[in-house]
């Protein structure tokens, strides 16, 4: 049934409808929030364009409920829309998880914060106070006088030392997308030759500006 | 032995299964504090003496050896019991929140084993992660639903405790107990969850949550 649709019939071509790319970009961005040690850029457009995606996708199966013959092309429709609903649940779920374990650092580096969405950084304030206060009146509230700080150990200490900050000295799983030249992979000044397609386990440091910059894929 | 006590209190939870907590051990946590109280008065005295002799830190240092080692000891004990005990805070809410990720039928059960001040964080956290998922205020998605992969998208399920009528998007179901019902696989997740209703077939993810 729905292969004998003309073209330009009402029915809606799901394979235009999502563009076989924003599937794949979410799959990559899930990915790529899952193994990497910081919290990457937030993809609001992709985002955007998923959401509208989504309710288009949901209309189109509410319009078919009204034909019993479609019982079929509705089931791959909803199953279709349920995926790419997962990926979604599941790259915001990775990015809540990753700003909650590093709060404060998230909201400390003006450059990791320029990195979440808006609501994700009311989240990380509201969160952050809530913790915070949680601690405080556990703990800190009962500790002698200059040690009550949560940022710092004690009031002598010169920086915020008691903040977590994310490991990006740890392994990750990587795909060359193009050709890169030798890359610096280590502070004595190691290379490693890295041509397209190459597959390499890697500190995460040293190519996280070609994380970045899309040059490289973590997997 | 200086700090062994707070110890204690991080082993406690080390020792218990991540999805339980043991209950707060206030006694505990009130010892490791009068224990970090009894090293600052030590500290200030030690601190005061120094201020007497008139000399600064590093000759008062050369001419007392014994006071200012114990001086050193002294703050390092401090920062090891605040560090113990704030680790101690933090991995209870850590699990308390990672309950409200999981069941929340468990999440209820976990509740006589907390403080009035972590049940006031569990509470807390609800609000916050609910204002997250709303619409509006948040991502517009229920983020604790849907933890596995889809397969099916609907789902047999049989109805463990009687719930009556229940009205979901795609309908409205008479949940009498035992019966059976086919209902789409999102709406069914967050009944198994809370324990309502359980899965028929094998779908190796959805199983019961709350045994």
């Amino acid at each position: 049934m729905a292969s004998q649709d003309a073209p330009g019939s009402s029915q809606v071509d799901f394979a235009n409808l999502y563009g076989e790319s924003d599937v794949s970009i979410i799959k990559q961005a899930l990915i790529s929030e899952q193994v990497c040690p910081e919290i990457l850029q937030y993809q609001e457009d992709l985002v955007q364009r998923l959401e509208s995606q989504i309710s288009n996708q949901e209309a189109t199966i509410q319009e078919l409920n009204k034909h019993a013959e479609q019982d079929l092309l509705k089931m791959i429709y909803t199953v279709e829309v349920q995926r790419v609903k997962y990926s979604l649940r599941c790259y915001l779920r990775a990015r809540l998880k990753k700003l909650e374990q590093h709060v404060m650092h998230c909201l400390d580096d003006p450059e990791v914060k320029e990195r979440l969405s808006e609501k994700e950084v009311k989240y990380a304030e509201d969160y952050f106070l809530l913790l915070g206060q949680h601690i405080s009146t556990n703990v800190l509230s009962a500790m002698p006088q200059d040690f009550k700080g949560l940022l710092r150990q004690s009031s002598v200490s010169d920086a915020n030392d008691t903040l977590a900050r994310p490991n990006l000295d740890t392994h990750v799983f990587c795909k060359v997308l193009e050709d890169q030249g030798n890359v610096e992979v280590d502070d004595n000044g190691d290379t490693v030759d890295f041509s397209k397609d190459d597959l390499y386990i890697v500190r995460y440091r040293p190519i996280r500006d070609l994380v970045r910059d899309n040059w490289v894929q973590l997997i | 032995m200086f700090g062994k006590r707070a110890v204690e209190l991080i082993n406690e939870i080390a020792n218990c299964t991540p999805e339980n907590l043991p209950a707060y051990n206030d006694e505990l946590v009130r010892l490791v504090i009068e224990e970090v109280n009894e090293h600052y008065n030590q500290m200030s005295d030690l601190v005061r003496s120094m201020n007497r002799s008139g000399q600064d830190s590093a000759e008062w240092g050369m001419e007392h050896p014994e006071e200012a080692s114990a001086l050193v000891v002294h703050h390092a004990c401090i920062l090891r019991n605040k560090r113990l005990l704030m680790t101690y805070v933090k991995e209870r809410a850590e699990r308390i929140k990672s309950l409200k990720w999981s069941s929340r039928t468990a999440a209820m059960s976990i509740r006589p084993q907390l403080s009035a001040t972590e049940v006031e964080f569990q509470q807390a956290y609800d609000r916050l992660l609910t204002k997250y998922c709303r619409k509006g205020t948040g991502v517009g998605m229920d983020l604790t639903l849907d933890t596995t992969p889809p397969s099916d998208p609907e789902l047999s399920v049989r109805v463990r405790k009687d719930c009556g009528e229940v009205v979901l998007p795609s309908g409205t179901f008479f949940l009498k107990k035992n019966t059976c019902h086919i209902m789409p696989r999102e709406e069914a997740e967050g009944l198994i969850r809370d324990g309502y209703v359980e899965a028929l077939e094998h779908d190796n993810c959805l199983l019961r949550w709350d045994t």
